[in-house]
C-alpha cells in the first residue's frame, strides 16, 4: 500500500461544512443588522453573495459552502419579499417571474425588519442541514433489498451510514471497490467489516467490470452533483458507472440536497490535481503525470439520486433546485468580487 | 494563529535570506534572492507557507544585503499575516560572513528561547516540518544531548528525483542508526575511478544496525536545539551547518552531543533553488504539481486578482492576462497577471510574469520571464531567463541558457547561445567584454553586453547582495557560475551506476566484528596483566579506555564484553595458555564458580566503574544479558553453575531484585536461553514469592 501524506487539518462531512458557512453568515448577519441601522435587505443580500464569491476563490470545487450561501440567499430574498406585501409575492411566483417588468427592489426593506423571520429560518436551515444525513439514511436504506449485492467505490461517510442502517433489518453483500491512489476502499471495508450482517469485500478498481454482472446496484456517492445529472465524484466513478451502464445496474447516488449544484456538467469545471508522486515512483522526468482526484462524469449514467428530501430522478433535479435556491442566485460571479470579499471574520 | 500562552509552546523559526555565495551575481545585484520570483511568487514565501504549515509562531528573518526590499515585502506578503507575530528581519552587520557568523549574531541576541527550525529562504518543501519537529522533541525527551536533526531528501527511489539529483552540486552518503536515527557518518559523495564509496569503518562499527543512505541533497533545513548557538559561539571557526555536523560526529566521545537524520522521500518534495538548473527544475515541478499542495494556484492566494484559471494539461492563466486565441498554450506555462500572449504564439515550459508582452508568432520554450519582461515578434527563445523589465526586440534567437538581467535589451536580430550571461553595459565594474563579434550578436539597439563572470579575474564583489567578499573563501564556497554548468562528471557516473548500486541503499548493513574479536583478546591481556601484577583499578580503567579507542568499540557493547570476559575469564584464561596444544580445558563447575567469585570480587570497583555502581537497571540489564550469553556460549561449566552464580550477583547487590525479574521474562536470542531460564528457575521463583510476601 503507498505511503499517503496525512491531509494537515480533519476533513468535514459536507454536512458539518455547509453547517459551518450557515453559522458564520448568520453571525455576520446579525453584527450587520445590529450595527447599521440603515441597512436593507439588499445589503444583506450584497454580503452574502460576496461570501460565495469568497468561498469559490478559496476552493474551486468546493460547492457546498457555495449552496449552502445560497440557501441563505434564498431566505434573506423570501423574508423581504414577504415583508413587502402580496403584490411583490405575486411577482416573485414563476410565471410572473417570467413576465415581470420589474424587478424585486429589495433596498425598500429594512434589515432590522427582518432580523427574527430570518434568523428563525436560519435555524430551520441549519436544522435540516444536521439531520440531513439521518434523512438520507433512511431514504437510502429502503433501496437495498435482502440478498442483494451492492457495489460501492472508496469511501463515503454518507454510503457507509446507508449501508448500516440497511444491514440493520436484513443481510446482504457488498463489494468495494478501492479507489486508488489513495485507496479509501480499505477504510471503507474496515467500517463495514465491523457491521455482521455485511458480507463485504474488497476489489481493486480494474475488477468493477468483472464483477458488474453479479452486481444488483451501485451505491455511490458524489462531490457535487451538477443540475443536468453529471457528477464529480471520486476518481474512478466515471469508469464504474459506464460498467453499470454497459451491464444495466441500476446505479444509486446518495447525495445531500446541499450538494446540488445550478453549474451544469462540463469537463472545463474546477478539479484538484494530486501530487503525481503518488501515482508514478519511478525516475521518469520526461513522463507527464496528471493524478485528478475527481471524475467529472458527464449526465446519463445515473438512475437515482438518493437525498435526504427522497429519491430523485436525474430529471427532476431542477425541482429541487428551484425549491432551494432562488433563480437569481444561480449564477455567483466572480465579478462582483470587491473590497473586504476575501476577508474571513472567524 | 495566536501565540501561545507558555513559552515552552512556541514554535520560533529562523530563515536564512542570504547564501552567502555570489552564485547569481549580476542578477541578484538589484534583487535578493530569496525574492526571485518562482512561478510568480517570491522565493522566500515558499518557504515560509511551509513554516506556517508547520505552527511556527514566530520567524526571524536574516539577511545582508537587501534589508529594505526584504522587510517591504515580507510587510505585505500574505504568508506573513499567517504567523502570530509577522516575521522579523534582522539585518546582519557585513561582517557576518556565514552561517556560523548569523548563528553567533543569534546567540547574543537571546531571540532563541526554544527549539527552532532552521530553513534557507530559498526552500521549497511540502514536508511536513510539524511532524519533523514534534519528533524531534520527542527525541530530546528521551536523548537530551540530541543537537539537531538534520533533514535532508532522498533521490534514490521515488519520484522524478534523478533529475533534481543532476542539478545538485553534490550529494552526501550517510550512515545512521536503523533504530534511533542517529548519524553516525555524513560525507559528500565522492567515489574512485572504480566507482566506489569511502565508508569509516568507526561509523558502522559503533552502533547496532545501521543503515546506509546514499544520494542524499543538502537542504539547509534542521530542527535544532537551543543549544545550536552556543555551540557555534564555542567554535568561532565554524562556518557552516557541516562543519558543526562533522564536529559533533568527531568530538561525541568528549561532548556526548548527537545528532540526528531525517530523510525525506515518497511524496516529500523538498529542494533549494541554489543555482538556475535547479530554478528551472523547481518551476517545472511546482507547475507539475509535485509539490502538491503547494501549487502556483494556491501560492498566488485566492484574491480575485490574482486568481488563475486551471486549464488542461497544467496551464495555469491569470483572469487579468490577455491570451489570443490563436496562440497555442501547450503544456506547464503560467500566465500572470497583466500579461499579454499575441496571436501565433506557442509556449511550452513557461512562466510568463504579471505585465509581461509576448509579440506575435513568437516560439517560448523553458522560457522564465521575471515581471515587466516583452519579447517581440518572430522570436525564438528556449531555456533561458528574462529579468525584469529585459526586452527582446524581433527576430531574435535566444537559445540554451541564455540570462537577460534588469533592464537589458537585446536585438533585433539577436542570436545569442550557450551559457550568456547579458548585462546592460556602461557599467564599468562589470568587466564586460566589448568586441565587434560579440556586438553584432546583440542586435544593433542593444544596449547590452556579455557579463564576464567575476571570478574569472578573482575581484571582490563588495557591492553584491550574495556575494561572499571575505577572502577566506574556501573550497565550500567556491564561487559558481549561476547555471551550475561545472556538473561533475564523477556524479553523472554516479547516476548511471546508480541502478546498480540502489539494492545496497538504505539496506540493513550488520555491524562489523572485526574490531570487537581483537579488542576482546586486549581485554583479556589486560585482566591477565592485572591478575598477574596486581594493577589497581585506576590502571585497569585507564588501559581499557585507551583500547576502547583503538579499536572504536561503543560503550555499551564495551560493557558487555567486559562482563561476558570476567565470567569466563576462568575459562578464557587457560584457553589462551593452551592455545597452542589445542586441547579441550575441563573445569569443572565448582572450581569454575570459586574462581569467578574470586574476580569478581577482585574488580567490583572496576565493574562498578563502567556500570555507574549498578544503579540503574538497565545496567544490570546489560550484565545480566552479557551473563546469559556466557551461559549459552559455554554452557559446560557455566550452565551448572548459573543458579549459584546468579544467587551471587543477588546477594553482592550486582543486580537488583527487579532486574533479574525483567531479565527473566525477556526472550533469549540463544537458543540455548530457554535451559538457562529453566536452570535459575528454583532463583526467579523465590524472588516471585519473595516479592509477593513483601506487597
Amino acid at each position: 500500500m503507498q505511503q499517503q501524506q496525512q491531509p494537515a487539518a480533519k476533513e468535514l462531512h459536507s454536512n458539518q461544512l455547509a453547517m459551518q458557512v450557515v453559522r458564520r453568515l448568520s453571525k455576520r448577519l446579525q453584527k450587520r443588522q445590529q450595527a447599521e441601522s440603515g441597512a436593507t435587505a439588499a445589503d444583506l443580500i450584497q454580503m452574502v453573495r460576496r461570501e460565495a464569491v469568497a468561498c469559490a476563490g478559496r476552493d474551486p470545487v468546493d460547492a457546498v459552502s457555495q449552496n449552502a450561501c445560497r440557501r441563505v440567499l434564498k431566505i434573506l430574498r423570501e423574508e423581504a419579499v414577504h415583508s413587502l406585501g402580496a403584490s411583490a409575492q405575486l411577482l416573485s411566483s414563476l410565471q410572473n417571474n417570467l413576465f415581470s417588468e420589474r424587478p424585486i427592489d429589495y433596498s425598500q426593506v429594512k434589515a432590522d425588519s427582518l432580523r427574527d423571520a430570518v434568523s428563525a429560518a436560519i435555524k430551520e436551515l441549519s436544522l435540516e442541514l444536521e439531520t440531513s444525513l439521518d434523512d438520507l439514511r433512511s431514504h437510502g436504506a429502503a433501496h437495498i433489498g435482502e440478498n442483494e449485492v451492492v457495489l460501492t467505490l472508496g469511501y463515503s461517510h454518507s454510503v457507509a451510514r446507508v449501508l448500516q442502517t440497511a444491514a440493520a433489518t436484513r443481510k446482504f453483500q457488498v463489494i468495494v471497490c478501492d479507489s486508488g491512489p489513495n485507496f479509501s476502499g480499505s477504510r471503507m471495508l474496515q467500517l463495514l467489516k465491523t457491521v455482521p450482517q455485511i458480507d463485504a469485500s474488497l476489489i481493486t478498481d480494474a475488477h468493477a467490470f468483472a464483477v458488474m454482472s453479479r452486481v444488483h446496484r451501485c451505491l455511490l456517492s458524489a462531490q457535487t452533483v451538477f443540475a443536468d445529472g453529471g457528477l464529480r465524484a471520486e476518481c474512478g466513478t466515471h469508469g464504474l458507472l459506464l460498467a453499470a451502464k454497459r451491464h444495466s445496474v441500476p446505479v444509486l447516488v446518495c447525495t445531500p440536497a446541499h450538494k446540488l449544484a445550478p453549474a451544469y456538467h462540463s469537463v472545463e469545471r474546477a478539479n484538484v490535481y494530486l501530487n503525481p508522486a503518488c501515482l508514478l515512483e519511478e525516475n521518469l522526468s520526461f513522463a507527464e503525470v496528471h493524478c485528478p482526484k475527481y471524475d467529472l462524469v458527464p449526465p446519463g449514467l445515473v438512475t437515482l439520486f438518493v437525498t435526504n428530501l427522497g429519491g430523485l430522478a436525474p430529471a427532476h433535479l431542477h425541482r429541487c433546485l428551484a425549491e432551494q435556491y432562488h433563480q437569481d442566485d444561480y449564477s455567483i460571479d466572480a465579478g462582483e468580487a470587491d473590497g473586504d470579499a476575501g476577508v474571513l471574520d472567524d | 494563529m495566536s501565540k501561545p500562552a507558555d513559552e515552552k509552546d512556541l514554535v520560533q523559526a529562523v530563515v536564512l535570506a542570504d547564501s552567502f555565495n555570489s552564485r547569481f551575481a549580476p542578477v541578484a545585484r538589484s534583487l535578493p534572492r530569496a525574492l526571485f520570483p518562482l512561478a510568480g511568487v517570491p522565493l522566500i514565501d515558499y518557504a515560509l507557507n511551509c513554516l506556517a504549515d508547520a505552527g511556527v509562531h514566530e520567524c526571524i528573518v536574516y539577511c545582508r544585503s537587501h534589508y529594505k526590499s526584504l522587510a517591504s515585502h515580507l510587510a505585505s506578503s500574505p504568508q506573513s499575516k499567517r504567523f502570530a507575530t509577522p516575521p522579523v528581519v534582522r539585518k546582519c552587520p557585513p561582517t557576518v560572513s556565514s552561517l556560523g557568523d548569523a548563528m553567533r549574531d543569534l546567540d547574543q541576541s537571546r531571540l532563541i528561547k526554544n527549539d527552532f527550525i532552521l530553513a534557507p529562504a530559498d526552500l521549497v518543501t511540502n514536508a511536513n516540518l510539524a511532524e519533523l519537529l514534534a519528533e524531534h522533541k520527542r527525541r530530546r525527551v528521551k536523548d537530551a544531548n540530541c543537537l539537531l536533526t538534520l533533514v535532508m531528501r532522498s533521490t534514490t527511489g521515488g519520484f522524478n528525483a534523478s533529475a533534481l539529483m543532476q542539478a545538485q552540486e553534490r550529494s552526501f552518503i550517510a550512515v545512521s542508526n536503523a533504530d534511533t536515527g542517529c548519524l553516525r557518518m555524513l560525507s559528500p559523495a565522492a567515489m574512485d575511478k572504480l566507482g566506489r564509496i569511502r565508508l569509516e569503518r568507526a561509523a558502522l562499527l559503533s552502533c547496532g544496525r545501521s543503515r546506509l543512505w546514499t544520494g542524499l541533497i543538502d537542504l539547509g533545513l534542521a530542527v535544532c536545539s537551543v543549544h545550536v548557538p552556543p555551540r557555534f559561539t564555542d567554535e568561532f571557526d565554524y562556518r557552516s551547518l557541516d562543519d558543526l555536523v562533522r564536529g559533533v560526529l568527531e568530538h561525541e566521545e568528549i561532548l556526548g552531543h548527537t545528532v540526528s537524520l531525517h530523510v525525506l522521500g515518497g511524496q516529500e518534495y523538498a529542494c533549494r533553488v541554489s543555482n538556475m538548473n535547479l530554478y528551472a527544475l523547481v518551476t517545472r515541478h511546482l507547475l507539475d504539481n509535485w509539490v502538491y499542495p503547494m501549487t502556483p494556484a494556491s501560492m498566488s492566494g485566492s484574491r480575485a486578482a490574482t486568481e488563475h484559471q486551471v486549464r488542461q494539461r497544467n496551464v495555469y492563466v491569470s483572469r487579468l492576462a490577455s491570451v489570443h486565441r490563436s496562440a497555442r498554450l501547450e503544456k506547464s506555462v503560467l500566465i500572470g497577471p497583466g500579461a499579454q500572449v499575441g496571436s501565433g504564439c506557442h509556449l511550452v515550459n513557461c512562466v510568463i510574469g504579471s505585465n509581461c508582452r509576448v509579440g506575435d508568432r513568437t516560439r517560448l520554450s523553458d522560457c522564465y520571464l521575471w515581471p515587466g519582461a516583452v519579447v517581440s515578434s518572430d522570436c525564438n527563445i528556449s531555456r533561458s531567463l528574462l529579468c525584469h523589465n529585459s526586452t527582446v526586440l524581433d527576430d531574435s534567437q535566444l537559445t540554451d541558457r541564455c540570462v537577460l538581467t534588469h533592464g537589458v535589451r537585446v536585438g533585433p536580430s539577436a542570436v545569442l547561445t550557450n551559457f550568456r550571461l547579458i548585462v546592460r553595459s556602461g557599467r564599468s565594474e562589470d568587466s564586460a567584454s566589448t568586441d565587434e563579434e560579440v556586438k553584432q550578436q546583440l542586435g544593433k539597439d542593444s544596449n547590452a553586453a556579455v557579463y564576464k563572470s567575476a571570478y574569472s579575474d578573482r575581484r571582490d564583489e563588495a557591492g553584491d547582495s550574495d556575494a561572499d567578499s571575505g577572502p577566506e573563501n574556501d573550497e565550500d564556497s567556491v564561487e559558481l557560475e549561476i547555471w551550475q554548468t561545472t556538473l561533475m562528471a564523477d556524479n553523472v557516473e554516479y547516476l548511471s551506476s546508480e541502478s546498480d548500486s540502489s539494492s545496497e541503499a538504505g539496506n540493513e548493513v550488520p555491524p562489523a566484528e572485526v574490531g570487537e574479536d581483537h579488542f576482546k583478546r586486549e581485554l583479556l591481556d589486560v585482566l591477565q596483566r592485572a591478575e598477574q601484577d596486581k594493577h589497581p583499578v585506576d590502571t585497569m580503567v585507564v588501559e581499557i579506555n585507551s583500547i576502547k579507542h583503538a579499536f572504536c568499540v561503543h560503550i555499551d557493547r564495551l560493557k558487555a564484553i567486559l562482563a561476558y570476559t570476567i565470567l569466563l575469564y576462568p575459562l578464557l584464561k587457560c584457553e589462551k595458555d593452551d592455545e597452542s596444544e589445542d586441547c579441550q580445558v575441563e573445569i569443572t563447575p565448582a572450581e569454575h564458580f570459586s574462581q569467578v567469585k574470586d574476580c569478581l570480587e577482585n574488580w567490583k570497583p572496576l565493574l562498578k566503574h563502567y556500570f555507574n555502581g549498578f544503579s540503574s537497571q538497565d545496567e544490570s540489564l546489560i550484565f545480566l544479558r552479557s551473563f546469559e550469553d556466557a551461559c549459552c556460549d559455554r554452557p559446560q561449566p557455566l550452565m551448572k553453575c548459573a543458579l549459584v552464580l546468579l544467587r551471587y550477583f543477588y546477594d553482592t547487590d550486582l543486580c537488583e531484585e527487579a532486574a533479574i525479574l525483567s531479565w527473566n521474562s525477556e526472550e533469549g536470542s540463544h537458543p540455548n536461553a530457554g535451559e538457562l531460564r529453566q536452570c535459575v528457575a528454583r532463583m526467579i521463583q523465590w524472588l516471585q514469592e519473595a516479592s509477593e510476601e513483601s506487597d
